[in-house]
């Protein structure tokens, strides 16, 4: 059986890509980066696909801005309406919202937004670690079906990534249409309660939003930056920080952004060792 | 209490400003303006002769003004601003974030520093330069097709959800060619 | 005008307008190195790990063998003070660009970057511009690196008045290359038998920067107006990739080429540069350049500074497939205008170096005469006062370490750094304020890690010329050696005031000196020195009125570690701990905290350099952490160990909250000395034979505080607004 293919798309400035791939394979599957102009019928070609962090266009407008309006954006639309995986990371997050297909409740049409950070006394770029914990829909999502209950710590690392939702929207209503994908917490999973660990001023503390079928999640953290345990800060707080500084730490040793590449192989059907 | 505001471009061509009619003549080729600028727009509201004291602090603060690299212009109500080619029809896009931090941060810098300003709001300018034959009524319509983001393949300048768009005419009388 | 003069010797006749440019460019400090070039040669700079010394535009070391393959790093460091200081945005962003560069000519990726920057003094008189400076300075490193991809790992930031109107903005670049894919910048030897043309490729060249080669060796004029740099680091990572593909193509067509990234100088330059080195001459067509302007005279187009562009010689035979690669499969011209690859050149046998525009001759001269550059013997004159102590040393303790820690010098630096993208990559291990160095891994599927630090203190520059040079050197290799690294290479750049000055050219020698004793002293691969395998030289930082910077030189040092996730980082793990102190406290307390922010007292004796003991040391911290012995280990620096346990105790996980203990009563010798040395956190039943210069000096405990004999100080207390303050003044303006 060969393994699935997970398509990685460069954009012009994209500059997660390669260790985006390098994650998918991690975890079983097989990684293609794949240049935007160079797409062709992607939905032949991979079993889902993945638009990596970093700055297309230089997020020159407005962050996702341009990409979205590549012709490449058509094939991914056309995979996202036929029900494959397909996930946003950072400025592919961004570009899955200025695309129409997060939170998809009217795919094509713009309605949340990935605006500037918003937090106290501070504006800008923001590097930093959180924790999130998944939303109710998670068991069925090929990107989140394998996450844990307890919070995941996570690298975040953008000046655009406060989620944004038309006004009036509640959170009731964005759980029912199974929009929760992740939400930012503290690292005893307890609501954030604003910055630091809501490190942008996101609505309802979302860091992942869903469409309603949940086969798209644009996520603002950055997985692949932890997939591995070495990858983790040595002084990280909870039980993840404890495995990192135990001295039984190996150098293969897989880290808590390994979940959302080991779901999609589950998903796609790699056996899960 | 007034308002003055003052739009800082770049010396040299603007990168945003030329990837954006780059991404408008391929994606929207119809409603794409002839020449796009995009501008840096700070407005201050305070008391007394605010001229001036916008004058003196955009002296003060080269994060919002540097000489070496930027210009800036009042921005009138009505009219062109300097450089911008009379022969067409200009449109401003005026972008807005629902809450933004830089506003909030410069608010308070600045009354710490002891200007008489009560806010300052940090903005995106956007001058869309239209064909003249086209009319005022029509470059004012296809302006707002650009200016707001209401699908993929419709909109660019400002995302529906979290910006306001202010889009006027930016002459008083279409011109004469 | 004796330049002048010289320039129509060596063509002839009177100089053309090109030519005349294109030596005035070509000898410019920045270029030339004109003043400095004999000195630099004492430098040690060979040992046997490296591969390129100085010479190219960066060295080369071996780092490590996966698979039979061979893996080096490649590393750079320049400065980009002036055009920082004038357009602090535009001159951060344009020297992280010209760095990478640098790294990525060799054939390498880039895997990381650091900034050492030195600043006026944010709360001084001219604290507005300062402060103004440090935002953009940031904001433009941040623009840049996180937007090309290249991971911030490591730097660090020193505010002192002697930088209020000369700010130092210098960046280091680091990548890893296959040891036989390594490019090099000199027209091949296979240019003898078949015809290579030049491309160039990038950014339509403008009149960018026109004359900024020599704008970095002329005085800053207030309000001046050069043409804007504006980075590009968009179309810098198209541009990154589209070099890969045609190196890439190259290779698999087995043919030799030449790779060179155009800086100062521009296209003269590069293309006077790849021939001279290949011992040829070349043929310059400037109506093939692309442009901006069709109106740009040629001076302009030939010596013009333009951003992100690159020269490749390669046989004319490929040069059409080459340049589809831009101009198609990477659509340059689509999304910049005027952008992407073209034949502007052919290389001839001899050396002539001719220029064509518009069918006449613009330039004719010696490839040999353009490159070889001139030489100014200057002379040095001056002594270091013998020092001074202060009268009296009122300490209050803990009140004085409480002021000291929450000083602009010691505060956290995390305001500076959080705007970084540090994790870019996926290779890092320790990101900055983790640990002493940055800690990565740089070759895929090779457990080793590189850990990269950079020293050079301006208070110890204004006190002694000599340890200015020693001190950046030592405390550059601590830091490498505190995470279990073995230093193996090193990188300089030397920023001085102007060397028409007697006083100046004497800092620069002593400095240099300085450099080359530490250098042969703390070597780690059988008896070589540690090698200066690239650097940079800045001159000309000096105030209209003719006020030098302090002597400033900054090192940067590279090392290796086995197993990066073996790498110790600074945070405290275990109550009950030991806390085990290596080096002695010397009564050298001159430049330091204590002196300069309680006593305000700005001389002193500095601390001597004491290299055996240094070397010894150094030894001693690998083997303890190479026999994971350490839970964590932090080298003495500003502050002395009462800000070192500080640091240790404030990294603590939250979840953790651990402070220090110490046998230490409040001794202001024994607490804020700055003399060399390193705190070590080991476990009671691991602790091994401690060595002569080791004691025992403390413990770790479960009270989130520092203390010793009769005196406590709450780290509660002081923690937020220790991680806050440099944000609050910076950038907060309170």
């Amino acid at each position: 059986m060969s393994l699935p293919r997970v398509a990685v798309i460069q954009f012009p400035g994209s500059n997660c890509e390669y260790e985006t791939a390098r994650a998918a394979e991690l975890s079983g599957l097989s990684a293609r980066v794949v240049r935007w102009n160079r797409a062709g019928g992607l939905a032949g070609e991979c079993d889902a696909c993945i638009l990596p962090g970093g700055f297309s266009f230089q997020d020159r407008i407005r962050a996702g801005a341009v990409a979205a309006k590549e012709p490449v954006m058509d094939a991914v639309c056309e995979m996202a309406a036929r029900g494959m995986p397909v996930l946003g990371i950072c400025n592919g997050a961004q570009i899955l919202v200025e695309s129409g297909l997060v939170p998809g409740w009217s795919p094509g049409r713009i309605e949340a937004s990935l605006a500037a950070n918003h937090v106290p006394g501070r504006s800008g770029y923001l590097s930093s670690w959180i924790f999130v914990r998944t939303g109710p829909h998670a068991t069925g999502s090929p990107w989140l079906c394998r996450a844990p209950q307890e919070p995941v710590p996570l690298p975040v690392a953008h000046a655009e990534g406060r989620f944004v939702l038309p006004a009036g929207t509640s959170l009731s209503d964005l759980e029912q249409r199974g929009g929760v994908g992740l939400v930012y917490c503290r690292p005893d999973g307890s609501g954030a309660g604003g910055f630091p660990w809501n490190p942008n001023g996101a609505g309802f503390d979302l860091a992942g939003v869903a469409n309603p079928e949940g086969n798209v999640l644009a996520m603002m953290p950055h997985p692949e930056r932890a997939c591995m345990l070495w990858q983790v800060p040595a002084n990280l707080p909870g039980p993840w920080g404890d495995r990192r500084r135990s001295r039984s730490m190996e150098a293969v040793s897989r880290g808590p952004g390994a979940s959302i590449f080991d779901s999609l192989a589950a998903y796609l059907g790699v056996p899960q060792g | 209490m007034s308002v003055v505001r003052a739009a800082v471009r770049l010396r040299s061509a603007d990168p945003a400003a030329v990837t954006g009619l780059l991404a408008l003549r391929r994606s929207m080729p119809g409603q794409c303006p002839e020449a796009l600028a995009r501008y840096d727009l700070w407005s201050f509201e305070g008391d007394g002769d605010l001229e001036s004291t916008v004058s003196e602090l955009m002296s003060r603060y080269t994060d919002m003004l540097n000489p070496n690299k930027q210009e800036r212009f009042i921005l009138p109500d009505k009219g062109l601003l300097p450089g911008e080619d009379s022969g067409l029809i200009w449109v401003s896009v005026e972008v807005t974030d629902d809450c933004s931090s830089s506003s909030e941060t410069w608010t308070s810098v600045v009354a710490r520093a002891g200007f008489p300003v009560a806010r300052v709001t940090s903005s995106v300018l956007w001058r869309l330069g239209y064909d003249p034959s086209i009319g005022p009524g029509r470059a004012l319509a296809l302006a707002r097709e650009v200016g707001v983001s209401v699908s993929r393949s419709m909109g660019l300048l400002s995302n529906p959800v979290s910006q306001s768009a202010a889009i006027r005419l930016a002459q008083e009388a279409a011109p004469s060619r | 005008m004796d330049e002048a003069l010289k320039v129509a010797e060596f063509v002839g006749r009177m100089p053309t307008p090109v030519e005349l440019h294109l030596f005035d460019t070509m000898w410019s400090e920045h270029c030339s190195y004109k003043s400095s070039r004999r000195l630099l040669g004492t430098l040690p700079t060979t040992s046997p790990d490296v591969v390129l010394g100085p010479g190219e535009d960066a060295g080369i070391f071996r780092f490590a063998s996966i698979d039979g393959t061979g893996w080096d790093i490649v590393v750079a460091h320049e400065s980009h003070n002036h055009p920082s200081q004038v357009l602090p945005v535009e001159g951060a962003a344009t020297g992280v660009g010209g760095i990478v560069r640098d790294v990525y000519r060799m054939g390498a990726r880039v895997t990381g970057v650091m900034d050492l920057l030195r600043f006026g003094d944010p709360a001084g008189p001219a604290g507005a511009k300062a402060r103004a400076i440090v935002r953009g300075v940031v904001s433009g490193i941040w623009q840049y690196g996180n937007a090309l991809g290249v991971p911030n790992l490591g730097g660090d930031t020193t505010f002192h008045p002697g930088y209020d109107e000369n700010c130092l903005v210098n960046v280091v670049a680091f990548g890893a290359v296959r040891h036989d894919s390594i490019v090099h910048s000199r027209v091949p030897a296979a240019a003898a038998s078949e015809p290579y043309v030049l491309i160039l490729m990038g950014k339509p060249t403008d009149s960018t920067g026109f004359g900024g080669a020599t704008f970095a060796s002329a005085d800053l004029e207030d309000g001046s107006l050069h043409a804007v740099q504006v980075a590009d680091p968009f179309l810098k990572r198209v541009l990154t990739e589209a070099n890969f593909a045609a190196l890439a193509l190259l290779a698999g067509e087995g043919v030799e080429f030449g790779f060179k990234d155009l800086g100062a100088g521009g296209i003269a330059c590069v293309s006077s540069e790849l021939a001279a080195s290949g011992g040829m001459g070349v043929d310059l067509d400037l109506d093939r350049v692309p442009v901006s302007r069709d109106d740009l005279p040629p001076e302009v187009i030939a010596c013009s500074e333009t951003q992100e562009r690159y020269g490749l010689a390669v046989p004319e035979r490929l040069a059409e497939r080459i340049v589809s690669i831009y101009n198609e499969e990477y659509a340059l011209p689509a999304l910049h205008p005027g952008a992407g690859a073209a034949v502007i050149g052919k290389f001839t046998a001899g050396d002539e170096y001719r220029v064509s525009f518009r069918g006449g001759e613009a330039a004719c001269a010696s490839v040999e005469a353009i490159t070889r550059g001139i030489y100014h013997e200057r002379p040095w004159a001056g002594s270091t006062p013998a020092p001074v102590e202060p009268q009296t040393r009122p300490f209050s303790c803990p009140l004085d370490i409480r002021a000291m820690a929450l000083s602009l010098a010691a505060c956290s630096r995390r305001p500076v750094f959080s705007y970084y993208d540090s994790e870019v990559q996926g290779t890092t291990v320790f990101r900055p304020g983790e640990a002493d160095s940055c800690v990565s891994i740089p070759v895929p599927g090779c457990p080793s890690g590189l850990a990269a630090a950079g020293g050079g203190s301006p208070w110890i520059g204004a006190l002694d010329p000599y340890l200015a040079g020693t001190s950046a050197v030592s405390e550059a290799v601590r830091k490498i050696v505190a995470t279990g690294a073995t230093p193996l290479a090193a990188t300089d750049c030397l920023n001085y005031g102007s060397p028409e000055k007697p006083e100046v050219m004497w800092q620069f020698r002593r400095g240099v000196e300085g450099i080359a004793d530490a250098c042969r002293a703390l070597g780690f691969s059988g008896g070589s020195p540690l090698p200066i395998v690239s650097g940079n030289v800045s001159f000309y930082n000096q105030t209209a009125g003719g006020k030098a910077i302090p002597p400033s030189p900054i090192v940067a040092v590279f090392g290796r570690i086995g197993v990066a996730a073996r790498a110790v980082d600074m945070s405290l793990k275990r109550p009950g701990d030991l806390l085990v102190l290596f080096g002695p406290r010397r009564d050298e307390l001159g430049g330091s905290l204590f002196y300069r922010e309680i006593l305000r007292y700005p001389g002193g004796r500095p601390p001597s350099f004491e290299g055996g003991l240094e070397k010894e040391m150094a030894l001693a911290v690998l083997d303890w952490t190479g026999r994971g012995l350490v839970s964590a280990c932090h080298s003495v620096g500003e502050g002395g160990i009462c800000m070192t346990a500080i640091e240790m105790a404030l990294a603590t996980a939250p979840s953790l909250r651990c402070g220090l203990d110490l046998r230490i009563g409040p001794d202001p010798v024994e607490l804020c000395a700055e003399n060399t040395g390193y705190l070590l956190e080991v476990a009671p039943d691991l602790v091994p034979e401690l060595p002569p210069f080791s004691s025992v000096i403390g413990r770790v405990t479960d009270d989130f505080s520092l203390s010793g004999e009769g005196w406590r100080l709450d780290l509660g207390d002081i923690e937020a607004r220790w991680m806050d303050l440099l944000a609050s003044v910076v950038w907060r303006e309170e």
